[in-house]
């Protein structure tokens, strides 16, 4: 390099100082604080003890943190897989000329912009036993349906084990979906109509075009969607606190909510900190499969 | 060059101006500012503690004290705030969580020196409720008021089944009868006996002592397994079994006294939290209040109190000290209308003038302290999950017990 190309690069460097220094201590320095706490026994009053491997060993054998992970990965499963679905199905609808498109494309985009909390409490009214949801179930005489399937009708949806976790899934599939069809229609309109009409000189119908032209163009998308839809499932955490605090009997306990309550219900800030790491490594092994799968 | 020191003096004035700022959050008015915070209780409460802390600001020259009370979770704001030392100059302590600070931390100051050397005095209060803040002969805190819980009955639904109301002489299975025959002579409200609190062990632990079920054997072990311990948690779920209890949830309450406000449940074990609660919520209930029923072994109930406690790091203990002083002062306690007062004194004369708060006055004599260790709120959240385990039909009583006495010596040995 001459000096000229030096001076630029020195130039640069100086110009990304300042977000470099931010980027340093808000991010850098925490995630590297807290790994080094991972390592310790530590309740933000006495001084941190060094433990070693005790934090990730102690989480390896901890109940709790198997039916989190458990929870944690079911929950992701079901609700990347229908609300990558959903968002498609949608996006796909809203492309078409349909009458009101506007009104539906707000409609449906409208609950990602508002808050998690302020939905998870209308949910709440939603759920409860004598909710708006078991009585549009009496009205609609799928009451008998749940009875068959064996549950005690009318259903307490967050209070009872078996359908808790299903409620909350549904509650993110329904806020998450409209944003990701916003996502999706920009990758459908980014497919040129030349590609639609030489299919269909070829022959193709709407289902063929949608299979063999509509989703191997939209790949990428479908890659940004299922990865940050699947970074938001593994961090689920607003809606079990306003909901369910990961009861009943632990049936919602998320690795996220756990990770809150042995920081800043019990402080144990260093079993926090491991669990925390656990989750990272997680996500970011699930999202070097998805590229595996979905990438190029 | 001159751009530097230009620079360079703008920097210094606006670290200066910070630090200043700083400063000043320390002093208002020329005044040693205080805060003072706890979880917002009931309205009633919130309301008597703002006018408290403005009489107080008007009595002070020198002190000017501000009122901060914390919605929702209470305990992870504050133990945060200690943590980041911006904690309040007093605040609430409760009772379950007062082994828990003493036993780690170096949090809570001791205030002996204060006490030798004031007109308050230690044994102005309830014996147990000091004794509850007190830690190898040092007093930590001082009891603001207290609870214990009261079978809180509805007066028109016993009329309606043409029962007796409840006296203090009832026993478990009387209760069960009774609560079995509301259920099912009453019209279309009350529909049930009883409502239970299905996610804690709160109501489960005194009838688990009234069965002679001790939570720690001597040896420090969890005995609540004990054969005695799995009667009382089969008793409790008897309650369910016969349809004679709801959960609050069911019927759409948040917790059993808005269930009894409703009149869904006919009786409750509740606190005197309940009363001013549902005198704002449902002013035209008529009910009563008797003491818990007794059980094989005997009576038993909870004591819970929250103290005010000045932390280690508080800038001005001797002013800190002041504002205790002052809102556990007999005339603010004379003000009081939500809990029984912790002083002697006030305490007798509040009964006597509301004498329906007798039952809850005279379970404190026999009352356990909310407490159950180093690790009391974990150990308190254990026990809940052995409970809804029970009551959900998931475990068995003998199961769900051992399984939790098992989980807290773990949790007590950590």
């Amino acid at each position: 390099m001459g000096g000229r190309q030096w001076g630029e690069a020195i130039a640069g460097y100086v110009f990304l100082l300042p977000y470099l220094v931010l980027l340093a201590v808000f991010v850098g320095w925490p995630i590297g604080y807290a790994l080094w706490l991972s390592f310790h026994s530590y309740d933000l009053f006495s001084a941190p003890r060094w433990v070693g491997i005790e934090n990730y060993r102690f989480l390896l054998n901890e109940p709790d943190f198997r039916i989190a992970l458990r929870n944690t990965t079911l929950y992701t499963l079901v609700v990347v897989s229908c609300q990558t679905a959903l968002a498609l199905f949608l996006a796909v609808l809203m492309d078409r000329r349909i009458r009101g498109k506007d009104l539906f494309r707000v409609t449906l985009f409208l609950p990602s912009v508002t808050s998690s909390v302020a939905i998870s409490l209308i949910f709440l009214f939603i759920f409860f036993k004598n909710g708006v949801l078991n009585q549009l179930l009496a009205i609609l005489h799928l009451d008998r349906l749940l009875a068959w399937l064996g549950l005690s009708v009318p259903v307490d949806w967050l209070g009872d084990v078996h359908t808790a976790l299903g409620a909350i899934m549904a509650q993110n599939v329904w806020s998450t979906a409209g944003f990701f069809m916003v996502v999706f229609l920009a990758g459908l309109q980014d497919i040129p109509e030349a590609l639609y009409e030489a299919a269909r000189l070829d022959g193709a119908g709407t289902w063929a075009q949608f299979r063999h032209v509509t989703l191997p163009l939209l790949k990428p998308t479908t890659f940004y969607v299922a990865t940050v839809g699947l970074i938001g499932c593994f961090q689920v955490f607003d809606q079990v606190f306003i909901m369910t605090s990961g009861g009943p009997l632990k049936s919602t306990l998320t690795i996220a909510y756990l990770l809150y309550q042995e920081a800043f219900m019990n402080f144990n800030m260093g079993y926090a900190c491991a669990i925390a790491f656990v989750l990272a490594t997680l996500i970011f092994g699930c999202t070097m499969l998805q590229r595996r799968l979905l990438g190029d | 060059m001159v751009g530097w020191v230009r620079a360079c003096g703008v920097l210094a004035a606006v670290i200066g101006l910070a630090l200043a700022s700083g400063c000043r959050e320390a002093r208002r008015d020329g005044k040693i500012a205080l805060r003072l915070s706890g979880y917002a209780g009931n309205p009633a409460e919130t309301d008597l503690m703002r006018e408290l802390v403005d009489d107080f600001n008007a009595s002070q020259a020198q002190i000017s004290a501000r009122y901060e009370p914390v919605p929702g979770q209470y305990y992870p704001k504050l133990l945060t705030m200690l943590a980041s030392r911006t904690a309040p100059d007093v605040f609430y302590l409760d009772i379950l969580y007062f082994q828990p600070f003493i036993a780690k931390r170096s949090i809570l100051l001791p205030l002996d020196d204060f006490l030798a050397t004031s007109s308050t005095k230690a044994s102005d209060f309830i014996p147990s409720l000091i004794g509850a803040f007190s830690d190898k002969g040092k007093v930590y805190g001082i009891p603001k008021d207290f609870n214990t819980f009261g079978l809180y009955y509805n007066r028109e639904s016993f009329d309606r089944a043409g029962l007796s109301y409840p006296s203090d002489q009832w026993d478990l299975f009387r209760f069960r009868d009774v609560a079995e025959r509301l259920t099912r002579n009453t019209g279309p409200a009350p529909r049930h006996g009883f409502a239970l609190t299905p996610e804690t062990a709160d109501r489960f632990l005194p009838v688990a002592a009234m069965f002679g079920a001790r939570l720690y054997a001597p040896d420090g072990s969890c005995a609540i397994a004990s054969p005695a311990g799995v009667k009382a948690m089969e008793y409790y779920a008897s309650l369910r079994g016969s349809g004679a209890a709801i959960f609050p949830s069911e019927v759409g309450s948040s917790w059993a006294g808005d269930a009894f406000g409703r009149e869904q449940a006919a009786m409750v074990f509740e606190g005197s939290w309940l009363t001013p609660y549902l005198a704002e919520s449902f002013p035209r209930l008529g009910y009563g209040i008797s003491q818990l029923p007794r059980g094989p072994a005997g009576r038993s109930n909870f004591l819970f109190t929250v103290a005010y406690v000045i932390p280690q790091s508080a800038r001005h203990p001797e002013a800190s000290w002041k504002l205790i002083e002052y809102l556990t002062s007999a005339s603010a306690q004379e003000r009081i209308t939500f809990a029984l007062p912790s002083r002697k004194a006030v305490s007798a004369r509040f009964v006597s003038k509301h004498p329906q708060y007798r039952p809850i006055l005279d379970a404190a004599a026999y009352a356990e302290p909310y407490a159950f260790g180093p690790q009391g709120n974990r150990v308190n959240d254990r026990l809940g999950l052995a409970v809804q385990e029970v009551l959900l039909g998931v475990k068995s009583p003998q199961q769900a017990l051992a399984e939790a006495a098992a989980a807290i010596d773990r949790i007590n040995r950590l």
